[in-house]
This record gives C-alpha cells, sequence and structure tokens, in this order.
C-alpha cells in the first residue's frame, strides 16, 4: 500500500498533476469501461453497473472494516460516555478513550479509505464519462488520443449513451435519477450513522445527513447521468453490505427514517465486537440517555427514563 | 431573594458552561474529533470536484466548414450561429439566428456541416437536430425541419432533394422550396454523423454501424445488393474520388476505397487511429489525415503509400487538407499549420505557424489565401506561399 502511493506522489510529482491524473486514472478508468462495454455488449450503462460491482468487491476489504468499525463505535458509546463522566483530566480521558478503541477495535478514522475510494472514482469517472460518451463530437477527438492501441477498444466506439430513460452523457432532465441518488444516500448514511456523545457533533451530523445528499442531487442534476447510476449502484452496494454486518433487523424503518438518538452511557460495559453479535433496533436505543440534554435539542424518547431513574436515586 | 437570584442565574448558566466546557473538550480530544475531520474533507473533495467539473465540461462547439458562393462567406462565427459576411471587408450582412425574441427559439447549439448555397437559399443544419433554409439576401428564416437527433453531418442537394442523415438514424429527403419531407425517412440501421454524397442518380451514406448505403436519389431504394460493411463506424463524409471510387473511412482506423456501382472494396489502408478528416484527391493520389498525428498520401488506383513516409503533426488532426496552389496545407487540432510539399510529403515552410487555438474545422481556399476557422468563431488568414504568421480577421458587425 506505502509503495502504491509512493508511485501515486512520485508520478504527481514528475508529470505533474493534470498528465499524471489523467495517466494514473482517467485513461485507464476509460479504457477499463469501454472494455466492460464490449463484455456486456455494448451497454454502456450496464458497463457502468459491472463496473462499480466489481470496484465494490474489490475494495470489500475496506468496506467492511469500515461497517465493523462502525459497530464498534457503536457499542463503545456507553463507556465512551462513562469515560467522559469519570475522567476529568482531559490527557488522561483521552489516553482511557485510546485504551477503549484498542479494545473494541475502533479505528477513528477508519471511514476515511472506503471514502476516499469513493470519491476518486467518482471524479475520475465523471471525467472519464465526459470523454466516453461526452456530449459533443468534440469529446470522441479527446477520446481517441485516450484508448490503448487495441482495435478492440478503439472499434467499439462511440458508445451507446442510452440507457432506460438516461442519456449517460448528459443530466437527468427527468430529475427521477437525482431523486434516486438523494434518497439512496441518504439512506446509506443513516445506517451506517454512529450516535455521537457531543452534542455539537451530533448537530453537525445531522447536519451532514441533509447537506451531503442534497448537494449529490445538485452534483447529479449538473454532471452526466452516468455519475448518478455509479452512485446510486454504489449505494445500494453499501446497503447490501450494512444488511451483511448488521444483520437484518438492525435496519429498520424505524431507524432510518427517525432521528438518530444521541448516545448514553450505560452502567455496564459490553463486550467488544470482536465477539460476534447481532444487535437489534431495541438493543441499539437502549441505555441512558445522552449528556446532551442540558442544551434541550438532542433528546430521545429516553429521557423520560432517565428523569425516572433519577427521582428512584 | 438573593439565594433565588443566585439560583436563576445558576439556572442560566449551567447551560452555556456546558457548552464552553464541551466546546474545549472537543478541541482537546482529537479522536472524538475524526469523524468531524472525515464529514469536512470529503466536502472539500466534493468542492474539488465540482470546481474541477465546472472547468471543463464539454459542450458542442461545432466545426462546419465555411462556403464562400456570390461574393458571400457563409460561416459559423459563433456555436449555434450561422453568419453571411460580404467577402471584400468581412462585414456582416445577417446572422442567424438573430438575437431577437423570435431568433431566440432556434437554439442551434452548434453546426457541424457546410452550408449548401443553391437558388438564394442558404441550408445548414443544427446539433439540434433541425434543418434550416434561410434567405440568402437576409438572412430569413424559410422554413425548419426537425429530425429525431442532432445533426452532425452535412446536407446534400441534389435531383430537386435536400438530403440531411442525422444522429437518429434515418435519412431524410426534404423538398428544399419548403421543407416538406418528401422521401423517407429511412432508417438505417445506426446513428449517422456524416454528410450524405450525391453522385449522379446515387445518394451515399455512411453510418456508425459501418455500413456505406447507396440508395437511389429519386425513391431512397438501395442501389446494391448488399451494402459495403466496415468493421466499425464510418466517420469520414464520403468522397467522390475518379468517376467511380467512394473513399470513407473511420473508427476502424482503415480509410476504404469502394465501387461506387457495386459496393465491393477496392482496397483499404490501416493507420494507427480513427479517420475523420474529408479524404482529398487530387488527380491520383488521395491525401487523408488520421487521428494518430499523421497526413497520408495514397495512390488512388491502389492505395498504397505514395510518400516514403507521412507527414507527421504536432497533434492530432481532425480537419480535411487543403491544396493551396503546390502547397498542402495541413491544421492540427491545437492550431499548428503546416505547408506541406504534395509530391513528397516534405514540410514546404521553415516550421508549422502557429494559430494556437483549437482547430477542428476544415480550412477554406479564399482568394490567393487561406482561412482558417478556429474553435469559437474567430476566423483567421495564411497566406500559403509562406507561412507567415496567421492573421485574425476583423469581422464588422
Amino acid at each position: 500500500m506505502v509503495a502504491i502511493i509512493l508511485a501515486v506522489v512520485s508520478s504527481f510529482a514528475l508529470l505533474g498533476p493534470g498528465r499524471a491524473w489523467d495517466l494514473l486514472f482517467i485513461d485507464p478508468l476509460i479504457n477499463v469501461l469501454v472494455l466492460l462495454d464490449i463484455v456486456v455488449l455494448g451497454q454502456f450503462g450496464l458497463a457502468i453497473l459491472l463496473f462499480t460491482f466489481i470496484l465494490r468487491i474489490a475494495t470489500i476489504p475496506f468496506t467492511l472494516k469500515q461497517l465493523r468499525s462502525t459497530r464498534a463505535m457503536q457499542s463503545a458509546q456507553p463507556q465512551m460516555q462513562e469515560i467522559q463522566k469519570k475522567y476529568k483530566d482531559p490527557k488522561r480521558r483521552q489516553e482511557e478513550m485510546m485504551k477503549l478503541y484498542r479494545e473494541f477495535n475502533i479505528n477513528p478514522l477508519g471511514c476515511f479509505m472506503p471514502m476516499l475510494i469513493q470519491m476518486v472514482v467518482f471524479m475520475a469517472l465523471y471525467r472519464a464519462l465526459v470523454h466516453a460518451v461526452g456530449g459533443s463530437p468534440e469529446s470522441l477527438i479527446g477520446l481517441s488520443q485516450r484508448l490503448y492501441p487495441l482495435a478492440l477498444l478503439r472499434e467499439s466506439v462511440p458508445l451507446n449513451q442510452h440507457f432506460l430513460w438516461l442519456n449517460l452523457g448528459q443530466a437527468d432532465s427527468t430529475y427521477i435519477l437525482p431523486l434516486f441518488v438523494g434518497v439512496s444516500t441518504y439512506v446509506q448514511q443513516k445506517i451506517s450513522q454512529t450516535p455521537n456523545a457531543n452534542p455539537q457533533q451530533a448537530q453537525q451530523q445531522q447536519m451532514m445527513m441533509w447537506m451531503m445528499p442534497l448537494m449529490l442531487v445538485w452534483f447529479t442534476l449538473a454532471l452526466p447521468s452516468g455519475v448518478g447510476v455509479y452512485w446510486v449502484a454504489s449505494n445500494i452496494f453499501s446497503l447490501f453490505a450494512s444488511y451483511y454486518v448488521y444483520g437484518r433487523r438492525a435496519i429498520s424503518w424505524r431507524q432510518i427514517l427517525l432521528p438518530m438518538p444521541s448516545a448514553a452511557p450505560a452502567p455496564a460495559a459490553k463486550r467488544p465486537p470482536s465477539e460476534p453479535e447481532r444487535r437489534d433496533d431495541s438493543e441499539m436505543e437502549s441505555g441512558e440517555p445522552a449528556q446532551a440534554a442540558p442544551s434541550g435539542k438532542v433528546r430521545s424518547a429516553h429521557g423520560k427514563r432517565r428523569g425516572k431513574r433519577k427521582n428512584r436515586r | 431573594m438573593t439565594l433565588s437570584r443566585s439560583l436563576g442565574a445558576e439556572k442560566i448558566a449551567a447551560p452555556v458552561r456546558y457548552q464552553l466546557r464541551r466546546r474545549q473538550e472537543g478541541k482537546r480530544t482529537g479522536a472524538a474529533g475524526g469523524r468531524g475531520f472525515v464529514w469536512w474533507l470529503l466536502i472539500a473533495l466534493v468542492f474539488v470536484l465540482v470546481a474541477s467539473a465546472c472547468a471543463r465540461i464539454s459542450k458542442p462547439q461545432g466545426w462546419a466548414t465555411p462556403k464562400l458562393a456570390d461574393g458571400v462567406l457563409y460561416v459559423s462565427t459563433n456555436p449555434g450561429k450561422m453568419a453571411a459576411l460580404n467577402a471584400q471587408d468581412f462585414s456582416t450582412k445577417w446572422v442567424f439566428p438573430p438575437d431577437t425574441d423570435e431568433g431566440k427559439k432556434h437554439e442551434l447549439q452548434a453546426i457541424y456541416g457546410a452550408p449548401v448555397v443553391e437558388g438564394g437559399n442558404v441550408y445548414f443544419a443544427g446539433y439540434n437536430g433541425s434543418v434550416y433554409a434561410v434567405a440568402a439576401a437576409d438572412g430569413k428564416l424559410l422554413w425548419e425541419f426537425k429530425t429525431g437527433g442532432p445533426i452532425i453531418g452535412g446536407l446534400a442537394l441534389a435531383g430537386g432533394s435536400l438530403f440531411v442523415a442525422s444522429d437518429d438514424g434515418k435519412v431524410y429527403g426534404l423538398d428544399p422550396a419548403n421543407g416538406s419531407l418528401k422521401l423517407g425517412p429511412l432508417t438505417v440501421g445506426d446513428s449517422v454523423w456524416t454528410a450524405p454524397l450525391v453522385a449522379g442518380s446515387t445518394l451515399y451514406v455512411a453510418a456508425n454501424n459501418g455500413k456505406l448505403l447507396a440508395l437511389d436519389t429519386s425513391t431512397l431504394r438501395p442501389v446494391w445488393d448488399v451494402p459495403f460493411e466496415a468493421d466499425a463506424g464510418l466517420i469520414t463524409d464520403p468522397v467522390l474520388a475518379g468517376q467511380d471510387t467512394i473513399l470513407v473511412g473511420g473508427i476502424d482506423q482503415r480509410l476504404y476505397a469502394v465501387d461506387a456501382k457495386t459496393g465491393e472494396m477496392r482496397w483499404s489502408f490501416k493507420a494507427d487511429n480513427w479517420f475523420w478528416g474529408r479524404p482529398l484527391v487530387d488527380k491520383n493520389t488521395v491525401y487523408v489525415s488520421n487521428l494518430d498525428h499523421n497526413v497520408y498520401a495514397l495512390d488512388l488506383a491502389t492505395g498504397k503509400p505514395a510518400w516514403p513516409q507521412p507527414f507527421a503533426t504536432a497533434a492530432t488532426v481532425r480537419s480535411s487538407p487543403l491544396l493551396a496552389g503546390d502547397v498542402l496545407i495541413v491544421v492540427d487540432h491545437d492550431g499548428n499549420v503546416y505547408g506541406v510539399d504534395p509530391a513528397t510529403g516534405a514540410s514546404k515552410w521553415a516550421g508549422p505557424t502557429l494559430i494556437g487555438k483549437t482547430v477542428t474545422a476544415d480550412p477554406l481556399l479564399f482568394d490567393k489565401e487561406v482561412l482558417v476557422l478556429v474553435e469559437g468563431g474567430s476566423i483567421y488568414r495564411i497566406d500559403p506561399s509562406g507561412g507567415s504568421s496567421p492573421s485574425l480577421v476583423q469581422v464588422k458587425p
């Protein structure tokens, strides 16, 4: 991995960002897509779907790591709360947190790699689609310079731009695809969301929960619809991966539609996720309410119970 | 009183203190801030994407070859606009569509095919899929005919019909007087990006499925028993060479010479990339550009190279070569203009003269000069004898 990163960085330094980006990402992607187009008998939309599937399968170790890290984060929230409550000294608290992360196999930046891959592919795919099924004949002149010198690849152009109701080289004017992109991104985010103990961060997370889908809807309205097809397919794959990791009961309509309850400290420590355990809705939403209550903004259904317990004490 | 006041202050101050403490804690606990960092990084990446996307969105520009007729130069000086310029002083006679409310209804996007001028009318087709007829005198719209897809090739007028082939995969025969459909539409099986060719009473249409069709101009019925078929899409405008040879090329990296009467292949020549420029025929030699950065000279009878080696250009060449006296003018995609000896393929000039703008349209011989239309609509004139620096034509409004 380090060797790959070094090779990429040195290529950018030697060739310049534009040329290196083209050489390392855009051109290979274009050729792969054209090759897949041949495999699926000239249906470029199917080629994008096949590409998404292959890419997501290839990066499944990262995806699963991310999902397991998220799940572990969910499991460790009570302990995190407890640490925050117990240790006033920030340094000590940090140490305890890190200890907890190690214990639960949590990597706070675990989601970084899949996201980075997604974003790089998203950007490269956009450029690749502009060349491959670009909205003008001029773009094909550029494509002719990017295809590898294989008759198989060069003779399969022009690519079929039409897929379902879409013109893959142009933005979807029916608003159906942007809607799919928005909804699937929201659901995918919602499922992989972790309860957040910090009210500020919880608020930020809630904002992002809406911001990201809306931004992607906006982009889909402007970008070639092939990019949107990739994004929707990728989100659907993520949903299946979440299903595999979390289990059926963890992915419920309630979880998707209702706001995420804030994290709560638990009296008893739970076992780390290294011991497989499937959690259901009630388990996910159980436990003590968040410390965030003073702000009055993040209030879950368990608030009443906490009040009762306080009274009992 | 003091106690209640202090209690009230405590009530108000507690959430504020809590928030401040939380904020400080948030700053100190780097791990908790990790997710926030990732989110903001994601946003930054998305913005980078948008910035790069907006910077290089490809829009159709058009590569219509200018046409000189009756002292008027018809040229697309802006994407989607056709202008008539006085050839004497390059003053503008008219522009279609005009910048009026009525003109704004016609958004051509781009014009790829050369205009056809006949009988006081000018015919041209837009990337929006419409064929337009305007009066040559004042640019007034006479009629419009809509096809089912963008028109990337041009038009052909012969036998009282105006022929157009569209990206919708159909060939239309229109009445040039009123734009009504006279013949067809005939489905050719795939999109068409080339201008039809009329030779005698036969219409030749090259399609993206690699088929070259020969059709009767009065009925659109096939003339050949079996159409000629290449291995991949044909994207050069078919050209008649000599009496009975059709030259056509395309995506399978080959230029074909096809018997105009039977549709049988006479020879083919393979290069390293697509042929997209219209072949130029002079006596027994075919000059043709290829997207492999080369211009080839071929013997018309055999298809064998006529030069010891092809003429290499710095960038890819989409436009067709032009013979200006005894100089073969070649303009590459980056705006380098070359003067080539048509007999040997050697450079006749000290080096290429640089326009420095993207060029995809064919150059035009204009008096004793060469006009080059660049992307965006500017026109440059070049002296073909010496290759002096190109000068920008000042178009008068």
